[in-house]
């Protein structure tokens, strides 16, 4: 586990703001929920997060490490999708050792 | 006590009413999926019909061919000489294999050309995207008859007139529209989740696609890829308008239909008609798939 630290992370679409200038820190071995009604941003400030979405304002660290610009693969983390994200061709057994192969060759 | 009593009594009512309603329902629900069986076997048959005639009529003899009034298989004796008939015929397996040729070119191109556009329509919203879309629609819009003679003259001036491999060409484009779609129907029945699960588990966005989204359209593709076998060796306009000694199968045959006898005809009829129905039997799930219908 590690610290995640936000900070004025800021998000649009086109004109839509969807995250606006948030700023959180979410401590070590830390337990946070993010509850609001739909559309509200949670989703996408969570990618922002896992770099699926690069924020366009604002930087994130984690565990002390300015990842505001890297790749999801080099963030070193995990997400569970909204809608389930299982990859479907696989055995179970490589549904799970997925994740944890040293390279993908 | 006496309040449990009438509730009870009311929930005995009230379910009577519901039962006699489901009864209904149930009813109707048998006569309508009886209806429907009923007008399926009609139109099967409407199918069936025809197709197990010019089978019988291929796979007999010439005499019972030409005979009248006519019969059906198990009826008439089986024999291959009908068939053995018309593929002895001049430029039936010089047909044979120009159509071969032109169907695999024109699956292979189509295949190469449609996949990576197939994924940039179902993926990315991109400026002109609806215009790509209509305009590959566009080129079915206009039909082969009025694209054909000014297509012939460009082939002409070019020097590739008569020939199976700018036929394949042609074959191509007509053949793309289609593939196109359903590729990305394909493309697009894979969710872009699953694509940023492994890029978020450590791939890169060209490995999370070799490793996740091309395994699970592969099959997918290669339904696309058949189908596009199917209408090229199916198509007759193009290659007639467009070759003169290097004729296709359909068009060679088309060509002398009217000259031939009844043995040719029904066997040349046969004879184009199986590979299309084989094709088609392998990959109707992925059709289904096309059309929004889940089927597995």
């Amino acid at each position: 586990m590690a610290e995640i630290r936000m900070e004025n992370v800021t998000k649009r679409f086109g004109d839509f703001v969807a995250v606006d200038d948030v700023t959180l820190t979410v401590e070590d071995q830390e337990f946070v929920v993010l509850l609001g009604p739909s559309g509200c941003g949670k989703t996408t400030l969570l990618r922002a997060v896992a770099g699926l979405g690069m924020a366009d304002e604002g930087r994130i660290s984690i565990g002390g490490k300015d990842v505001t610009y890297l790749p999801p693969r080099e963030r070193n983390i995990s997400m569970v999708f909204q809608s389930y994200a299982i990859f479907p061709h696989m055995k179970v057994y490589d549904n799970i050792a997925f994740g944890l192969k040293d390279e993908q060759g | 006590m006496s309040t449990i009593d009438s509730t009870n009594s009311t929930t005995v009512k009230a379910s009577e009413e519901v039962r006699a309603i489901h009864r209904r329902m149930l009813r109707r629900q048998r006569l309508n999926r009886s209806l429907t069986y009923l007008l399926a076997f009609f139109i099967v048959l409407w199918i069936l019909v025809p197709i197990w005639f010019i089978a019988s009529m291929a796979l007999t003899t010439p005499e019972y061919v030409r005979a009248y009034p006519k019969g059906v298989l198990p009826l008439i004796p089986f024999s291959f000489a009908t068939m053995r008939f018309f593929l002895n015929s001049q430029g039936i397996v010089p047909g044979i294999i120009n159509s071969v040729i032109v169907a695999s070119i024109t699956l292979v191109l189509s295949t190469i050309i449609a996949a990576p556009a197939g994924y940039a329509v179902s993926r990315y919203i991109f400026r002109g995207r609806d215009a790509y879309r209509l305009s590959i629609l566009a080129v079915r819009a206009f039909p082969i008859v009025v694209l054909a003679i000014p297509i012939a003259v460009a082939f002409i001036n070019l020097g590739i007139y008569d020939n199976v491999y700018s036929l394949a060409l042609m074959h191509t484009a007509l053949t793309l529209p289609t593939t196109v779609l359903v590729i990305g129907s394909v493309f697009a029945s894979i969710p872009y989740e699953l694509e940023e699960a492994g890029m978020v588990f450590g791939c890169t966005h060209v490995q999370a696609f070799r490793h996740i989204v091309f395994p699970l359209v592969l099959p997918g593709i290669a339904a696309a890829a058949i189908f596009t076998f199917v209408m090229s060796w199916n198509e007759v306009f193009a290659a007639i308008i467009l070759t003169v000694q290097n004729r296709t199968l359909p068009a060679q045959v088309l060509n002398t239909l009217d000259q031939s006898s009844e043995p040719y005809q029904f066997a040349g009829a046969f004879f184009m008609m199986v590979p299309a129905m084989i094709f088609i039997f392998v990959i109707r799930r992925y059709l289904f798939n096309m059309w929004g219908q889940i089927t597995k």
